[in-house]
């Protein structure tokens, strides 16, 4: 049974009440990876949940990222999105605009040139929205520390939910990444949502 | 080679000197654009690269061509003051030239008469200073 929040029942179409164990006495049975997400009722044709589970399930499980490659991280990035890593198997695929995009994924070094075309990006993107720095560049200029034309790390331009330490990040961290990202957005709910940022920070 | 820049420009070759295939020449100013045209003339007809270095005392300009035929490189390198520098744009010879001379604007603050777009490009137009002096200071 869901625990908190407002109840959300879902019908069922009617073959799917046949599927799993016909046990009577079969408590509310978790669906496959739905486990913290969605309950059966034994026997009838309706889910248990809760409107931030679905919420935050369908969120973590869709992220569709702008890809901001920038420099070597960003071969990285396209590496992990490829067969061999297979980001799509988290539910992350490529989108090349941020308006149909959940997830910036800053991929490299920041010049100062770049700084207000990545910020106005950021602000085109809709709500909710994640960042995630990838590499030592993204988080705090890396090998450009100190340098005349690089930003000091992305988070002086965007909020960034995920900083991720590598030069370049192989894509087990990247992907590790995204992990933690998705476990941060399972934590969240409508009741205590995020306030909007600022939109001149 | 040496000897054509030699005849035509004379004292304006401060000296040169040849290593392998690479001949380097130390050149004045007023001949830069005579020499270039003779270079490309004599086949040297690739501008590599068009950049600068501080040596303290002053700014080293170094133009890199090359000859895709035979495989020559042709290093010329011609000595201006640190600060206010100008130097004649190898545009009208090079049409290449265009954009490492706005690079060497950038950095270095050179400015390079006839160039059709004498600005920063890879600079923001608001920077100030010269990054690449080493006067620049970061902070």
């Amino acid at each position: 049974m869901a625990r908190g929040g407002s109840q959300v029942g879902v019908a069922l179409p009617p073959d799917v009440r046949h599927r799993g164990s016909p046990d009577p006495e079969e408590s509310l049975t978790p669906l496959g990876r739905g486990a913290e997400v969605i309950c059966r009722v034994p026997g009838g044709t309706i889910l248990m949940t809760t409107v931030d589970k679905v919420l935050n399930w369908g969120r973590a499980s869709s992220l569709w990222y702008l890809t901001y490659g920038l420099a070597c991280c960003a071969i990285e990035m396209m590496c992990t999105a490829a067969s061999r890593w297979d980001l799509d198997r988290f539910g992350l695929i490529y989108r090349g605009t941020p308006r149909q995009s959940d997830l910036m994924l800053v991929a490299g070094t920041v010049s100062k040139k770049m700084a207000p075309v990545l910020r106005r990006l950021w602000e085109q993107m809709a709500d909710p929205k994640y960042v995630i720095a990838m590499g030592g560049c993204a988080c705090e200029g890396g090998p450009f520390h100190d340098s005349y034309f690089t930003v000091q790390g992305v988070d002086q331009i965007v909020p960034v939910d995920i900083y991720i330490a590598g030069c370049p990040p192989r894509p087990e961290a990247l992907i590790d990444g995204i992990l933690k990202l998705q476990e941060k957005i399972n934590r969240e709910s409508i009741r205590r949502a995020p306030a909007a940022p600022a939109r001149d920070a | 080679m040496l000897e054509k820049l030699k005849s035509q420009f004379g004292d304006a070759i401060e000296s040169a000197e040849q290593i392998g295939r690479e001949l380097r020449v130390q050149i004045a100013a007023r001949s830069l654009v005579g020499a270039a045209r003779l270079a490309k003339d004599e086949g040297f007809a690739y501008l590599a690269d068009i950049t600068a270095m501080d040596t303290n005392e002053a700014l080293r300009v170094v133009y890199r061509l090359a000859s895709l035929s035979t495989g020559h490189h042709l290093v010329a390198s011609i000595l201006v003051p640190r600060s206010g520098a100008r130097l004649p744009s190898l545009t009208p010879v090079f049409r290449g030239a265009e954009w490492p001379e706005r690079e060497v604007y950038d950095m270095f603050g050179i400015r390079f008469d006839g160039h059709p777009h004498m600005q920063r490009i890879l600079l923001t137009d608001d920077w100030e200073g010269y990054p690449l002096l080493k006067t620049w200071q970061a902070r």
